[in-house]
Parts: C-alpha cells; structure tokens; sequence
C-alpha cells in the first residue's frame, strides 16, 4: 500500500485522533474524581489557614480534610439581607435549617453571576470554633489584572476586626500582583477594622504609597498597596469592599445580637 | 538475554549517555530554556518537570518509532505533535490527581512540554529513522540530560535563594544571626540565565579538553 495516497493519509489521520480522544478521555473519567477531592481539599485548606492565623496550626494537604472536622463547625449560607438560608453542622454532619444547601459547596463566583443577572445571590460564612475562640471566614472573590482572584477573610468573634487573610489568583504577574498570596501583603490585614464604633461598616483601602500618608483614624481600616502592582492592589480593595457590603446586613444583625 | 546484549553495546550506551554531556539538548543544543527558567526557583517542582520531561521524550519517541514505517509524509509532524500532546496531557492529568500541590506550581508549563523543541527535536531528527529499543533509550538519555541541568540549577537557586534544599531549612539558624543574608536574585528569573552560562562554560572548557587529547 502506498502510504503517500490521500487515502491512506485521510484514514491515518481520522484512525489516531479515535484512538487518542478515547485514551484522553478514559483517563480524564478516571482521574477526575481524585481531582475534584483535590479542589476540595484546597478550599479547607484556604479556610482553615485564614481561621488560624496567629495559631500554631500546621495545616498540609493530608491533614486539611481532619482539621476542617475539628475547627469549622458550622457552614452558614446567607442571602444579601443577611437572613441565613442554611446553618450545616460539620460535627454532627446534619442541616439545623429546613433547606439544605451546604454552604462549603457554593461559589463566590456564582453569588456574582447572580448579582450581575438579578437574582438573589447566597453567600457563605465558615464558623470557626477552637479552645480560646470563635472566628467567621467569609470567602471573597473579585477580578485582578489578568483574571480572577480571590481568597478568605477571617473576622474575630464580634466581627469587628480581620484576623487573618488569604488571597490567590488565576495569572497575577509573578512577582509583582502574584505577591498578594505572600505573608507580606496578607500579613497587613490582621487586626484591622471592619465595622466601626457606631456599628457602621468602614471602607477598606488598599493605598498606593503606603497608609502612613492617610489621617490616623483611617489607618485602622487600610493597608499598602503592592507596588508595581496597582490594579491587582485596586482588584484586593474592590473585592474586599464589595463582599463586606454583601455580607453587611449579616455582619450588622449579628452585632445587634450581640 | 537479547536486551541485556543491547543494553550494553556500545552504540545503545552512547545514545544515552551522549545527551548527559557531550549532546546535552540544554547546554550543547540550549533547548528548553523557557521551562528551565520557570520551574527551578525550588528542587521539587524541578525534578517533577525533570521527570515529566523525561517521561514524554522516552514514551513519544517510542511510540513515533513503532508508527514511524506507517506515518504518512505529509502529516508526520501533526501526527508528533498529537503523540506528544496527548502524552503531557496524560501526565498533566495524572499529576493534577496525585501531586497536586506540584501541579499548581508547574502550572502552566507542564502543558509547555507540548512545545518544548527537545521533544520536537528528538522525534524528528531520531525516532523517525531509529528502531523502538533505541529511541526509547535516546528518549530516556535526552530526558535525563534536561533533568539534572534543572536539578543542578534548582539545587543552588533553592539553597543560595532560600537556604533550603527540598523545602527543608539547610542554612542553619545560626548563620543568619552572624549576619548572612538568603540571596533574593537567586529567585528571580535572570539568575537562572547566569547559572546556566556558568554550567555550559564549565562543559565547554571540558570538552575542549578531550578534544586535545
């Protein structure tokens, strides 16, 4: 046979793409769901490590899935007016509320396809529980220079203050908007205000040239941008004061229970 | 009993020993240099793309030298390139579901293997006209070639840029109270090109030695 001929060459091509579309596919049926425990992994990971800034806490991939059983004790999803829709305890494992949506499986991203197409978005908080006290892990997501970032928030008991951040991102630049996951940057964050004396929520500001250029009283409620690093800085501070306004009518609620 | 004899001949033995030093594909041929710059900030992710490599070029090329008297003309670099797509895709998949901490910082550049030119290299210039046992072994030889140059690279950026070797703290405490300093260059890009330059001197001056001899 003449392995030159249009034939021959035709059927060639079509007989190696089957062939490799049906391999590529068996594997990606079959890894897919060892990957999928992977993310999830990560995202406990992500929030237990903005709940546990400060504590000496070491949290890898193998043990995320144990701590996340021991210190998140319940999974609340809220809507904008701040009514919790869903409260899962993690301990026991069962819905306290009559609908069940588990709060660890919703995504930021989908809260703000919803707001974009009117609809109500839900948002979710992690409750985090050890010895000494109780912190809440709210999960942001904003846009950056390049794509996507997002991360975690963690607010003291009276939801006053952040104790602790974490950030990541789709393609910041390495080394310049890639820095906000560094301890660096995230570091900034603890200790600062997020609801005023008078029960008002502040405007976060991430201030390019430094927060020592603000007025004292503004200070509490800012941190130094990156430099060289202006939109994904801009990028922190949007996500940041947007999902504090989502999360406003909650925060608020909470502190008049208080 | 046959595959212990081509083990050893000699002719096996120089395809894959040459690209360990004298045909180097990174210091000799300088290939691959993007994914070199990339991945040997630390030792692990260096030698997991090391590994990835190696594992691509032994596997392409063997797969290219059993088609090789079927592959039409006209089509045989599509039909390359689908080989080796579908095998970085395998290994990028399989690393997404069993290393995944590595996978997120190889990120995109296990999908760059897909146009590393070693491999493009390798199955055109010897696959296409070599038996299956011996493109395996040049697979493995080129491999292996680009994997310890990533190593010997990542092993000094990681130790002279973190004082660690394979995440674990090296550089003792003590150093740093009597003022030594973790050198951030070493971490950025650049450096990579000037050990590299240091490496393939040091290969260069050597060869010129035997070639005197």
């Amino acid at each position: 046979m003449d392995i030159n001929s249009n034939k021959y060459t035709f059927a060639y091509a079509v007989i190696l793409v089957v062939v490799v579309a049906v391999l590529l596919s068996v594997a990606a049926t079959l890894l897919q769901p060892k990957q999928t425990e992977n993310v999830r992994i990560e995202k406990m990971q992500n929030i237990l490590k903005a709940a546990t800034t400060g504590k000496d806490i070491e949290i890898s991939q193998d043990n995320a899935t144990e701590l996340y059983q021991k210190y998140i004790v319940k999974e609340l999803a809220v809507d904008t007016l701040g009514n919790i829709i869903s409260n899962y305890d993690v301990k026991k494992g069962a819905f306290l509320t009559k609908e069940q949506i588990r709060a660890f499986d919703l995504d930021p991203k989908q809260a703000l396809d919803n707001i974009k197409n009117k609809k109500e978005p839900m948002f979710s908080i992690f409750v985090y529980e050890d010895e000494e006290e109780q912190r809440y892990v709210l999960p942001v997501r904003g846009t950056g220079l390049w794509g996507s970032i997002w991360g975690n928030i963690a607010l003291d008991q009276n939801l006053d203050f952040i104790q602790g951040v974490t950030f990541d991102h789709a393609g910041e630049t390495p080394g310049l908007g890639a820095n906000i996951t560094l301890p660096q940057f995230t570091s900034q964050f603890i200790g600062k205000q997020v609801v005023d004396d008078k029960n008002q929520l502040l405007n976060f500001l991430v201030i390019k040239g430094g927060i020592q250029k603000l007025p004292e009283q503004d200070r509490k409620h800012a941190v130094d941008a990156l430099s060289g690093a202006t939109i994904t800085s801009n990028g922190v501070q949007y996500m940041l004061n947007d999902f504090f306004h989502y999360y406003k009518n909650w925060i608020l609620n909470q502190q008049v229970q208080d | 009993m046959s595959n212990k004899k081509m083990l050893l001949s000699p002719k096996t033995k120089k395809i894959l020993l040459g690209p360990l030093s004298a045909d180097n594909p990174i210091m000799v041929q300088v290939l691959g240099i993007c994914s070199a710059l990339a991945v040997t900030v630390e030792m692990k992710p260096a030698l997991v793309m090391g590994l990835s490599v190696m594992i691509v070029t032994a596997f392409s090329n063997l797969a290219i030298s059993l088609l090789r008297n079927t592959i039409p003309q006209r089509i045989r670099i599509i039909v390359q390139l689908v080989v080796i797509a579908s095998l970085v895709i395998l290994v990028d998949q399989t690393l997404k579901a069993f290393s995944y901490e590595v996978s997120k910082q190889l990120s995109v550049f296990v999908g760059l293997i897909i146009t590393n030119c070693i491999l493009m290299g390798r199955l055109e210039a010897f696959a296409m006209s070599n038996k299956p046992w011996d493109s395996f072994v040049d697979g493995i030889g080129n491999g292996f070639g680009y994997a310890w140059i990533l190593a010997v690279v990542a092993f000094f950026r990681e130790l002279l840029g973190s004082g660690k070797l394979l995440g674990y703290t090296i550089i003792p405490e003590s150093f740093y109270e009597f003022g030594y300093q973790n050198n951030g260059l070493m971490i950025l890009p650049p450096m990579t090109l000037v050990m590299l330059g240091i490496i393939i001197w040091i290969n260069n001056s050597k060869q010129q030695g035997k070639d005197i001899k």
